[in-house]
């Protein structure tokens, strides 16, 4: 019990923390009005989590094509559907950003926009496509090959693709580490930033926990056939 | 009042209604757990 009343707190520190502080970007700077940039505190530890749900779902996939375990298939599954809820998370909050510096909330030539419509595509077809195979076997092993593949897919349309055109961006970049690698943010702010990475993730963990346990739950009720 | 602290009172108050909800969830898991081990 003690760990969940933790990330109660430090969620709860996190978000005083976040609004009670000057904002991380300089109003000089700053595209719009500088107290929106609060919002990346948030937006992206929730991109952060999405990327590492749909690289755990691929190494559960993997493990379940080495051993034909179901549980693997459960596993992958589960994380895939958490990257999903992670990954709307991230493109709301990015969308309100959007809003309140470019004018629009949703802008088809800004690659970052495109990119992650993109992958919210793909991993919706993940999961029509598992629902459209009523073999557990053949769902699980199907289900595990587009889970590696989307999960690279994932990991350029995230990180590749908008750097490769960042001429078709107007997302902030080196907002965490610069292009020679260093942190550059300001002590502060990069305790938030560092501490929200950290908290996101632990409840990310926490979901999926109690995803799977409800999962199990379920199939003892509802055994499939 | 300062709109910071009307997005942060907000922001909170999501938080912990999403908080009490996996606590729920948690707890209604454990007791079907425990039922299912007895």
């Amino acid at each position: 019990m003690w760990w969940k009343i933790l990330i109660f707190a430090a969620m709860s520190a996190v978000i005083i923390a976040a609004f009670a502080t000057p904002s991380p970007m300089n109003p000089a700077i700053s595209l719009g009005d500088a107290e929106v940039y609060r919002i990346f505190y948030f937006h992206v530890p929730q991109a952060w989590v999405a990327s590492f749900a749909f690289v755990l779902s691929m190494i559960f996939s993997i493990r379940y094509l080495k051993t034909r375990d179901m549980q693997y298939d459960t596993k992958a599954v589960t994380a895939a559907r958490l990257g999903l809820v992670f990954a709307i998370l991230a493109t709301v909050t990015g969308s309100i950003f959007a809003k309140m510096t470019w004018g629009e909330f949703w802008n088809w030539s800004e690659i970052r926009e495109v990119s992650v419509f993109i992958l919210l595509i793909i991993y919706g077809a993940y999961f029509a496509l598992r629902s459209a195979l009523p073999n557990a076997e053949s769902r699980a092993t199907l289900s595990a090959v587009l889970s590696i593949l989307f999960a690279v897919s994932a990991i350029f349309l995230i990180f590749i693709l908008p750097r490769l055109y960042a001429d078709f961006s107007q997302h902030p970049s080196d907002s965490v580490v610069d292009s020679e690698g260093n942190i550059s943010m300001g002590g502060m702010v990069a305790a938030i930033f560092f501490s929200s990475l950290a908290v996101f993730t632990a409840l990310f963990v926490w979901i999926y926990n109690l995803s799977l346990r409800a999962v199990k739950a379920a199939d003892k009720f509802m055994p499939e056939k | 009042m300062d709109a910071n602290i009307i997005v942060m009172i907000v922001v909170l108050i999501i938080w912990v209604g999403i908080f009490l909800y996996l606590l729920a969830i948690d707890k209604r898991l454990t007791r079907i757990e425990k039922r299912d081990e007895s």
